[in-house]
């Protein structure tokens, strides 16, 4: 049992891993060959997990040898056009200036109940709103409404704002968030001499937030009874 | 970059663990078929004393040669081949004559034939 157990967190630590390395694109919207290779992983990962007569590495070096290629081929992909389309294919255009492309459809294997759901999902109604309708690389469909059917902007309306940013994390649980701070243009001393002038230790803060103009929020840890 | 860099390198552990692994495992199990077949032959012409020495020596030297053989051979097949090791010296001093022989046969077969399994041929790849 302890030999499952401990090669249970190897594994899960090489998939991690592998996870890491095979990037965020990985984690976030999958193109056809990523999602093979996630899937793969996973079943790979199960096999010597189960049975302790399978050597471990059965299924690390095939895992290793999948995420290689896949970050290799992600390169070739970018550095050459033509792979990347013959990888992951052409986003194709099925609604063109509220015209259904049929054949498009048939060809994608799509139906019209596809469609509509999409754009239901996007709070459009109408297909003649639609100034395209794309189907993306990874399977999904991307909607650009007509002018008169998109939402008023600010700039539409020649509403002046200032630019303030928003409000991101500087200090979170007593601890300096770095990015946040660079972000805000700041600094560690100046979130530490803005915490002392309020009376407060950076340890004693559950959140702080600033945006771009240094504006400030601090939320205080509760002091438990 | 980093990341093609990355894989690169970790490509490049797997064929050379590879590689290593076939040449390790060529030569032990090189001298441990020879070992059975030293045993087989020295059985077979009478010398009973040369064919005990062989299956000894296979019987001890099976369990060290083959340690890291367990990262990517299939467990179970090296655990019977240790049993069947093990049994041969025991069977040449306990047990009927022909019995020696027809383990000595099988040992040396299923250590071709795990081998066999392992090198990257075509018929294995397929």
């Amino acid at each position: 049992m302890a030999i499952t157990a401990l090669r249970t967190v190897i594994i899960y630590i090489v998939i991690i891993a592998a996870l890491r390395l095979a990037g965020k694109r990985q984690l976030g919207e999958l193109q056809p060959g990523e999602l093979v290779v996630t899937l793969l992983i996973a079943d790979l990962a199960s096999v010597p997990m189960q049975d302790v007569g399978i050597p471990l590495l059965n299924g690390l070096v095939p895992i290793a040898v999948l995420v290689a290629l896949e970050l290799i081929l992600s390169a070739l992909m970018l550095k050459w056009r033509w792979l990347s389309r013959l990888v992951s294919g052409n986003p194709v255009v099925i609604v063109n200036d509220g015209v259904l492309d049929q054949k498009a459809l048939k060809r994608l294997r799509l139906t019209v109940e596809d469609l509509m759901e999409t754009m239901r999902q996007q709070e459009v109604f109408d297909i003649r709103d639609v100034q395209y309708a794309i189907v993306e690389t990874n399977g999904k469909i991307s909607l650009f409404l007509k002018p008169n059917a998109q939402a008023a902007t600010r700039a539409d309306v020649q509403t002046l704002i200032s630019d303030k940013g928003a409000p991101v994390p500087i200090v979170s649980d007593g601890k300096l968030i770095d990015w946040g701070i660079a972000v805000c243009g700041l600094s560690a001393n100046w979130v530490e001499d803005k915490l002392k002038k309020r009376g407060c230790a950076l340890s004693d803060v559950l959140l702080m937030t600033a945006d771009k103009s240094h504006k400030v929020y601090i939320v205080r840890r509760e002091v438990s009874s | 970059m980093k990341r093609v860099i990355a894989a690169l390198v970790l490509l490049s552990l797997v064929v050379i663990g590879c590689a290593v692994s076939l040449v390790v495992g060529q030569r032990e199990f090189d001298y441990l078929i020879h070992l059975a077949e030293t045993a087989e032959i020295c059985y077979r012409n009478g010398d009973t004393d040369g064919a005990l020495a062989a299956a000894e020596t296979l019987a001890s030297e099976y369990p060290e040669r083959t340690r890291h053989f367990a990262l990517f051979l299939p467990h179970q097949a090296l655990t019977e081949l240790e049993k069947s090791t093990a049994s041969l010296p025991l069977i040449l001093k306990y047990g009927e004559p022909l019995d020696f022989t027809a383990e000595a046969r099988r040992c040396r077969l299923m250590l071709e034939r795990l081998w066999d399994q392992e090198q990257p041929s075509w018929e294995n790849i397929v």
